[in-house]
């Protein structure tokens, strides 16, 4: 599977060492958040999560078993049209993905609310 | 802004576990601000282009880094300031490296050095003359570690009385070993928690009760070494020590 290379080295070897089973997905997701924020950063915080950023952190990926959360961090702020972000926290809301067939329109417009609420 | 780290591998036996790069570019001219927390490690920063300024938490005042600086151990929050476009090497020192310190390390300073002669050229150049410096400086003070794995102490020092233990901490780490602990502690516990969420696992339900006695007392020490709590920690960006943290745990995942 073609992987677009991040600048990070850290990322490279954070995705080169994911279980076959759920890398496919990953990298997928991952190409769906970059496209529609192609302002974030990357980075991996602690050992295993994929963090999104620009100057704060937005969105932290957690892998799990046979699925890929997508917690946005300011996620109580977004507009969810699309019915898919859960949590009834102060702030952050949760988008769980298990399948390859996820709605990528919701999480296109999830990222981009979130980079323009920053 | 577009953000870039490389890493590459050190040399155990000097206590540098890696050396790195670290590259900001940004259009227009922004300062990004870094919040350090206490690590057991040393850095070594060479700052190549931009500039990186200590910002004193108290009273805000922000004095600029030299080109060449070591950071000791800290055991309070580190805010920088970058001025971006950055680029600055650095190299992650163990604490096997404060046993071969040639020079009196005390904890929360940012000490000025020469390890690099003239300019580094590339990450290897930046290596090759780190690696050379620490080879030729380096003076073991004391025959054998004072620390096995992680902070474990050796054997040999429990002929010692704890005060004179206490003074060979301080001198070589310039923390007592408590302070080294609560370090461990809060690494530890960073270590394992990363799913904040609702609906997921709260916090309670990490804490380690052979370590904290309950959960305000994680939070109090928390908030005493990284100046927020641990949900805040982490919604705060730390695009460089969040490499650095990552690429430690690694280089060695056993610590």
């Amino acid at each position: 599977m073609k992987v677009k290379k991040s600048k990070n080295d850290i990322v490279n070897d954070y995705i080169e060492g994911l279980k076959d089973d759920i890398a496919p997905l990953f990298i997928d997701i991952r190409a769906t958040v970059l496209a529609a924020g192609p302002s974030l950063n990357e980075t991996i915080k602690w050992k295993n999560c994929l963090v999104y950023g620009t100057t704060k952190n937005h969105i932290q990926t957690v892998v799990g078993k046979g699925k890929v959360s997508l917690i946005f961090f300011d996620g109580a702020s977004l507009k969810d049209k699309f019915g898919l972000l859960e949590g009834d926290g102060s702030k952050a809301r949760t988008m769980r993905i298990t399948s390859p067939d996820y709605n990528k329109k919701a999480l296109t417009d999830y990222v981009k609310q979130t980079l323009k609420n920053k | 802004m577009k953000v870039s780290f490389q890493k590459k591998r050190g040399d155990h036996t000097l206590g540098i576990d890696f050396f790195w790069k670290f590259a900001i570019e940004s259009k227009p001219r922004i300062p990004v601000l870094e919040h350090f927390i206490p690590e057991l490690f040393f850095d070594f920063f060479y700052i190549k282009a931009g500039r990186v300024h200590w910002v004193d938490p108290a009273t805000g005042k922000k004095t600029a880094l030299r080109q060449q600086t070591l950071k000791t151990i800290h055991h309070r929050p580190l805010h920088f300031q970058f001025s971006a476009p950055l680029v600055v090497f650095g190299a992650r020192l163990s604490l096997a490296f404060a046993e071969s310190f040639w020079e009196g390390a005390k904890a929360n300073t940012l000490l000025n050095q020469t390890w690099v002669k003239g300019d580094a050229k590339s990450l290897e150049d930046f290596a090759r003359q780190v690696s050379a410096t620490v080879r030729t400086k380096r003076h073991q003070k004391f025959p054998r570690p004072m620390l096995s794995s992680g902070v474990q102490e050796a054997n040999w020092l429990v002929h010692y009385s704890p005060r004179h233990k206490r003074r060979m901490y301080e001198s070589i780490f310039g923390l007592s070993r408590k302070e080294l602990l609560n370090i461990r502690n809060m690494q530890a516990f960073l270590e394992q928690t990363c799913d904040f969420a609702s609906g997921s696992p709260r916090i309670i339900q990490h804490v380690n009760p052979e370590v904290f006695y309950d959960q305000p007392h994680l939070n109090r020490l928390f908030k005493k070494m990284t100046g927020v709590s641990p949900v805040e920690y982490f919604e705060t960006n730390s695009i460089l020590q969040d490499n650095l943290i990552s690429a430690s745990y690694n280089e060695n995942p056993n610590r």
